[in-house]
């Protein structure tokens, strides 16, 4: 009897690990660092800054600033970080060089100045850039920050048995310090964008004297370190608890105590339980100031603003939630890859999608965007026909016209290119007698079924049927492709899930849509073209932008057609999703949500008014 | 009896082997990756390169020994070393421990950590719930079909179909929305120092929601449990004998009926201990108590599966544990029951 118990029990636990597998992998993907395009010209330190706090007397005499974090930080050290949640709590303590404003422009943060190639910074020929550090700078331990961290912390990162989580140092040969206040980073090629190495909160600078025994594989057993690097921004970290907590004071050596900066003389981040329940705890019981990562849905989430005890706020990057028309056929043999080159394939083509801008268009078109965001979205989304979805000048209008659904014209599309319904089961057919019938696969979540339920209606109206199928992020987002599943092997026609740049980098995200990134078996699917788009034209136009500096303003027309042909046939972006955070009514200084770096970039501003 | 301990312990070893196979088997053969949530942007070399430093990428009887070297050679040697102050084998500094992929901490320090607050919500829960579910139990079997037994049945009917999830939201809403009087979280760093009544009063605010929830759902099980189990036992011929020989009704109920009802109560209440130090996951879900439970279910989540595997044979080990003690626990109530 006690032995069916215990089977009992270990079936139970069996069926909770598998159904839980692998965990949430998307909604917290990335809010990595970012900026627009063309930004990087703005070097003027402070210019985003905020106006100064009224005048709140000295740093530290705020009091205790509780922020709720309901995926709570595992460690604070951001280069071995399993997601956001640590980034966020590693970004109180660490700084780097530079940093992202809530606009997108990158500020300076330890460095005097934005290096570019007018002035010098950045060598002619895009391989070299040169930053330097302000005087003074002290570590929260009293000690000198000096070039030499920088140089550590790279050698730290690079170290492969360390397992660092940025991809930061991978095209970088050296990080040598040439004074104590001048570090230079040396690209292996020409990089138009060097504002990866330490820029931003995934990227901060380490203490040499604090991390020295932590290299390589002795990475792991340096808990003390990974909880409680020392840092040079306003707070210190004095306890942590994996998954649960993190308590901060006020760093006593920070460079702006002099400005009063940072206002809380204490901090805590708190962990637990889920969204609704954060958000309630700011919006409608107000016993916290600040809620992160809010995807909660509008109808409950509204309500609870309207309590009154605080405010929500989004922003903005380049999280675009899009469908994937598969251009190789998940059918075919081997499944999901070219046979041949993939600019010229003697097979395996998707016989519905395959560079069909048609086809594309017209299930484009069907797609109401606004109520879809109105339904499943609410404050946390807005509308976007781009890829590369960043106001300013490299913004595509090319493709507005998806903005405004029209069932009548995308029935006229496909009824004039002979896709017609022959045998009248409402379901239309190609001029090859294919039925307009696909599987249709994303990860579970209640956001995305509604989605997938409005794109089956919108969808019906226009003879096309859909089987909409999920798959748990775990599996989905499976990067070992272990699973028939993962978003990599694509063994569907059409899969749905939200990607993102790193940096504001849209050279470096549009070079994954390259005919060479596309998964293949042979390769560990391998690669970041999962759509398989296979363009000539593509490649050509990239090569071009590799081949223009930064500043050059032709870089904004590049990306511009870039974007429009990636969206030509393989991808029909939906919704650009913002972070959605709360943010208490005493609560000031913190400007908006910063989509593109920490939230917590500027926590020295922000101050209580009451 | 001594030599059925024995036995039994004995018996006990290979079945925890082999349950630590299962979970291991199970973890690992489920799909999931620790870098699932990185950037979809992070290059696949980087990804391995983590999974490698992890460990991740090991075969799995290999990844087995490793864990069971650690989990019975390591770990007890740390606990003996920590509390004595000794060196054992002089590389004390630098042993290998289990080590939790999402955090890069010893994942026994962190169950360490979490325990105080699992066992100060869910143990006085326990405690509280079974301290009102017996008399309750026993006197609706006693005045059966009274008004008391019938507001029982339907207040533990309604504590025993009404899952904690509604009851803890609506206890939120009530006492923290509407009225602000306690807060809707559980803080962890709080250490209770008797001496302060602000200090006390700190951690009976925090607690009172959780607690009084969870002991609604715990009592009304086991007063049911206990109803019934006394209501077999009045029948019997033995509490006809006992009454007919001029015992007092308090000796025949208190003494007689209440030994006998309470093996099966034993039994139950025994086999409860197991689950409050596995938590209460949805509990401490939604009154954000980051206890045991809660960070079993955030590993899963992370397939962190060091945690994972430490945690659930943790509890495999419990049960095992304590079914052996409700078994001894039946001998010693009822003599008639002999192992040996």
């Amino acid at each position: 009897m006690k032995r069916t118990r215990l089977l009992a029990l270990l079936a139970v636990l069996a069926m909770v690990v598998a159904a839980c597998g692998g965990g949430e992998g998307d909604e917290t993907t990335t809010t990595a660092d970012g900026g627009g395009e063309g930004d990087v010209t703005t070097t003027t330190s402070d210019s985003t800054e905020p106006t100064d706090p009224p005048s709140s007397g000295g740093a530290g005499e705020g009091g205790h600033l509780l922020l709720l974090q309901w995926q709570a930080p595992s460690q604070a050290n951001p280069y071995l970080s399993t997601g956001t949640k640590d980034i966020q709590a590693g970004s109180m303590v660490l700084e780097g060089l530079a940093e992202y404003d809530t606009t997108g422009s990158i500020v300076p943060a330890l460095a005097t100045e934005i290096p570019t190639v007018e002035n010098g910074g950045i060598s002619e020929d895009l391989t070299q850039i040169t930053w330097t550090i302000q005087e003074g700078v002290l570590w929260s331990d009293g000690s000198p920050l000096t070039a030499d961290d920088f140089v550590f912390t790279w050698e730290y990162c690079s170290d492969e048995a360390t397992g660092c989580v940025s991809p930061a140092f991978g095209n970088v040969t050296s990080v040598e310090a040439l004074d104590d206040v001048t570090v230079q980073i040396t690209f292996d090629g020409a990089t138009p964008w060097p504002f990866v190495p330490f820029v931003g909160a995934t990227d901060p600078v380490l203490q040499r004297a604090q991390f020295a025994d932590c290299v390589g594989s002795a990475a792991t057993g340096c808990t003390d370190q990974n909880f409680q690097p020392v840092g040079t921004g306003p707070f210190v970290v004095t306890e942590l608890r994996p998954e649960d907590t993190v308590l901060y004071e006020m760093n006593p050596n920070y460079r702006k105590i002099e400005e009063g900066k940072p206002f809380f003389g204490t901090a805590e981040i708190k962990g637990g339980g889920d969204a609704e329940a954060t958000a309630r705890s700011v919006l409608e019981i107000g016993e916290a100031d600040y809620a992160w990562n809010l995807q909660v849905a509008p109808e409950i989430l509204g309500p609870m603003e309207a309590a009154g005890n605080g405010t929500i706020a989004v922003g903005y990057n380049t999280s675009v939630e899009h469908i994937s028309l598969n251009q190789t056929d998940p059918d075919g043999d081997p499944p999901s890859e070219y046979i041949g080159e993939p600019l010229a394939p003697t097979g395996g083509t998707n016989p519905y999608f395959y560079q069909n801008q048609m086809l594309h268009d017209a299930l484009s078109m069907a797609i109401n965007r606004q109520e879809m965001v109105d339904i499943a979205y609410g404050a946390a989304g807005e509308p976007t026909c781009n890829l590369w979805p960043v106001p300013g000048p490299a913004l595509s209008t090319n493709n507005d016209w998806c903005l405004t659904q029209d069932i009548e014209g995308a029935n006229a599309m496909l009824d004039e290119a002979g896709y017609l319904d022959t045998d009248g089961d409402g379901i239309r057919e190609t001029p090859d007698g294919l039925p307009l019938s696909w599987d249709f696969i994303t990860s579970t979540n209640a956001v995305r079924q509604s989605e997938q339920d409005l794109i089956a209606v919108y969808w019906e109206q226009i003879g096309v049927e859909t089987n909409m199928i999920n798959a748990d992020a775990g599996l989905f987002f499976d990067g070992t492709a272990a699973s028939d599943d993962s978003i990599w092997k694509f063994f569907q026609d059409i899969q749905m899930y939200t990607n993102s740049a790193v940096g504001s980098d849209a050279q470096g995200y549009f070079q994954s849509l390259q005919s060479s990134e596309i998964p293949t078996s042979g390769d560990s699917w391998g690669g970041g073209n999962l759509y398989r788009l296979a363009s000539e034209e593509f490649d050509t136009v990239f090569q071009q932008l590799t081949e223009t500096a930064l500043t050059d303003p032709a870089r904004d027309e590049l990306i511009i057609q870039l974007n429009d042909l990636a969206v030509q046939y393989a991808i029909i972006p939906l919704v650009n999703r913002g972070s959605v955070s709360a943010f208490a009514n005493t609560l000031d200084g913190y400007v908006d949500v910063n989509g593109w770096d920490s939230e917590l970039w500027n926590i020295e501003d922000w101050v209580r008014t009451e | 009896m001594g030599r059925y301990i024995v036995r039994r312990t004995l018996f006990a070893i290979p079945t925890l082997i082999v349950i630590s196979l299962i979970i291991f088997a199970i973890l690992d053969l489920a799909p999931g990756d620790p870098t699932s949530q990185l950037p979809l942007t992070l290059p696949e070399e980087i990804r391995d390169q983590i999974r490698e430093s992890l460990g991740f990428n090991d075969p799995f009887l290999i990844k087995w020994l490793k864990w069971m070297q650690l989990m019975f050679v390591n770990e007890p040697l740390h606990v003996i070393d920590s509390i004595f102050g000794t060196c054992i084998g002089g590389d004390c500094e630098t042993r290998a421990r289990i080590i939790s992929w999402s955090s890069r901490a010893p994942a026994m320090d962190i169950i360490w950590q979490r325990l105080p607050q699992t066992l100060w919500v869910l143990g006085i829960a326990f405690i509280i719930g079974t301290a009102i579910a017996i008399p309750i139990g026993m006197y609706s079997a006693y005045k059966q079909y009274s008004l008391f037994d019938n507001v029982g049945t339907f207040v533990t009917m309604v504590g025993f179909s009404v899952p904690v999830f509604f009851t803890g939201i609506l206890a939120i809403l009530i006492f923290s929305v509407w009225l602000g009087w306690f807060p809707s979280f559980y803080t962890t760093t709080h250490v209770v120092d008797w001496t302060s009544w602000d200090s006390i009063w700190f951690q009976f605010e925090q607690m009172v929601m959780p607690v009084a929830v969870l002991s609604l759902f715990n009592a009304a099980a086991l007063s049911r449990f206990t109803r019934a189990s006394v209501l077999d036992n009045l029948n019997e011929d033995y509490v006809r004998t006992a009454r007919s020989k001029g015992l007092r009704e308090n000796k025949v109920v208190m003494t007689h009926v209440m030994r006998n009802s309470m093996i099966p109560v034993v039994t139950l209440i025994a086999l409860q201990v197991p689950g409050i130090f596995a938590g209460a996951i949805i509990t401490e879900q939604i009154f954000r108590i980051n206890g045991l439970g809660q960070l079993l279910i955030v590993a899963i989540g992370q397939s962190d599966v060091p945690m994972v595997q430490t945690l659930t044979f943790m509890f495999a080990f419990l049960i095992v544990l304590f079914n052996l003690i409700a078994d001894v626990t039946y001998g010693v109530m009822d003599p008639r029951i002999r192992y040996d």
